[in-house]
């Protein structure tokens, strides 16, 4: 390594550090025993389950939707292709209680669709739907900007000569685009699910706080906090394992973080 | 750019600019908001030299800032038994009690039907604190207690209709006042200038009294500001404050 590799790299690793300490002080803070009791406690393990459980209908929307959004945002050319991007882009900014707010006046009772909905007998404040609207919301950003980078590094002409060898579009861009674009897809995606099982503010706002229907392990958390700080501690901790086990396996399914190019 | 350029931000960062002036901070209850911020402004009057700052926040919060390192003058808590385990733990000085909060239940304006705590049962949508704040514990105990006078059936229908509990007062209030609640159990003093809710007075004989008391936290680098400040909220000024938004002042 050359000198300024070395540079670079030390530099580098200071933002490394600080990322991950707060989380290895977390794992320093929590004895083995408390970790045992949380993973033991039947309202942590309803809150673990419906965490699992609603990130993962989330996770399955977030690919039947965004796909196709991200494909044609990447095959789009003109004006309307920044407004897309733009529109994808803007719940990232947005704190995640402004879009429970924001969520509340569209889809609450009170809001814009609200009497439509009633109407249908829909409702969705403080339910488990509402749960997995908000973590949609916050997750599906992230899948879309990785997938449409993803779909944009893939040469048209390779899908051309699948055509001339007579597949259909379809089956053009089911064995040609989808392998290509996989790698950038599965992390996309493992990103937003991540992103969706710690969601917090919007669930909070839009879905409220009920153990075993809208109360997830983010929420069950600041609620320990409040009574018990080694539980709200040991809980975090499971949550950054499930995380953890997930982001990694992802990982090395998709060709593990070995370099591409 | 020079690598050396980019430690510029953290560099400025570390700097604190122009002199030091005194500054007083404030640990208050989320619920004191409108009645403290009031105050604030009749602080600076009679201390234009000091800088205040207020904190607001759940009481159990506070607690446990303090326990991690945060640095404050006074605290005003909803809870006189988060106080004396703080107290208990060498934090904080002697707190005695300036007020008492009434507990009401919050419904929308335009539902004339729900008059009375019984009721509550016609609500659909109910939201109450979580068990582990005050407001939430506070609701728990009354419902307790009005089960025994309207009967296990009402308290179990009640329990039914409990849509979310939330981690503070304020939020309780505001799913009333964004129309997502039917009905609520709050502070009288959280519905001061919330649009769009009525209250609900509940009968008087049942549930607990919230109180609030202040004291100044052992280690205060300002304690003649603290007392200034704490004179201030048990003066007539702050007891006025404090009526006015629904808090009874606990007299000397």
């Amino acid at each position: 390594m050359t000198r300024t590799g070395r540079a670079t790299a030390a530099t580098g690793a200071m933002l490394l550090i600080v990322l991950a300490l707060p989380v290895f002080g977390l794992v320093a803070g929590t004895t083995p025993a408390e970790l045992w009791a949380t993973m033991l406690d039947p309202e942590t393990q309803a809150a673990l389950a419906l965490s699992l459980r609603t990130t993962l209908v989330s996770l399955a929307l977030m690919l039947a939707l965004g796909t196709p959004l991200a494909w044609s945002i990447s095959r789009w050319v003109g004006p309307g292709r920044r407004v897309a991007l733009t529109l994808v882009e803007l719940p990232i900014v947005l704190p995640p209680a402004v879009l429970g707010v924001a969520l509340l006046e569209t889809f609450g009772r009170a809001g814009a669709l609200g009497p439509a909905l009633g109407n249908l007998g829909i409702s969705l404040p403080f339910s488990t739907a509402a749960v997995v609207l908000a973590q949609v919301l916050v997750g599906a950003p992230l899948y879309v900007l990785a997938a449409t980078a993803a779909f944009e590094a893939i040469d048209d002409d390779l899908l051309l000569v699948g055509r001339t060898l007579g597949a259909g579009p379809i089956r053009a861009w089911w064995t040609i685009a989808l392998p290509i674009a996989a790698p950038g897809l599965v992390s996309g995606a493992a990103l937003a699910w991540a992103r969706a099982l710690g969601e917090f503010g919007a669930t909070l706002m839009f879905a409220g706080n009920l153990p075993g229907r809208t109360q997830t392990l983010p929420l069950a958390i600041y609620g320990a906090l409040e009574r018990d700080m080694g539980q709200a501690r040991s809980a975090a901790v499971l949550l950054v394992a499930v995380a953890l086990v997930l982001l990694l396996s992802v990982r090395t399914l998709s060709g593990g973080g070995a370099r591409v190019r | 750019m020079s690598p050396r350029l980019l430690w510029l931000p953290l560099v400025t960062l570390g700097c604190t600019s122009a002199p030091e002036r005194p500054t007083l901070r404030v640990l208050a209850a989320a619920s004191l908001t409108g009645a403290f911020t009031e105050l604030e402004g009749h602080f600076i009057a009679s201390h234009p030299e000091v800088d205040i700052e207020l904190v607001f926040a759940g009481t159990q919060i506070l607690a446990t800032q303090l326990r991690h390192g945060l640095r404050a003058d006074t605290l005003a808590a909803a809870d006189p038994d988060i106080a004396d385990s703080l107290v208990a733990d060498g934090l904080l000085g002697p707190a005695e009690p300036f007020a008492t909060g009434t507990l009401v239940l919050a419904v929308p304006a335009g539902t004339p039907a729900l008059h009375d705590l019984a009721d509550l049962t016609t609500a659909e949508r109910i939201v109450l604190g979580t068990p582990e704040v005050p407001v939430g514990r506070y609701a728990d105990a009354l419902l307790d207690a009005a089960a025994v006078r309207f009967g296990p059936e009402w308290r179990s229908t009640v329990q039914d209709n409990l849509v979310s509990r939330e981690p503070d007062a304020r939020k309780v209030a505001a799913k009333v006042a964004m129309g997502e609640a039917d009905a609520a159990i709050v502070y009288a003093s959280d519905l001061h200038g919330l649009g769009g809710v009525r209250a609900v007075a509940l009968p008087a004989d049942l549930g607990p009294r919230p109180t609030y008391v202040q004291g100044l936290l052992r280690d205060t680098p300002a304690p003649r500001l603290a007392e200034a400040w704490d004179q201030l909220v048990r003066s007539d000024t702050g007891q006025r404050s404090l009526r006015e938004r629904g808090l009874r002042p606990v007299g000397p």
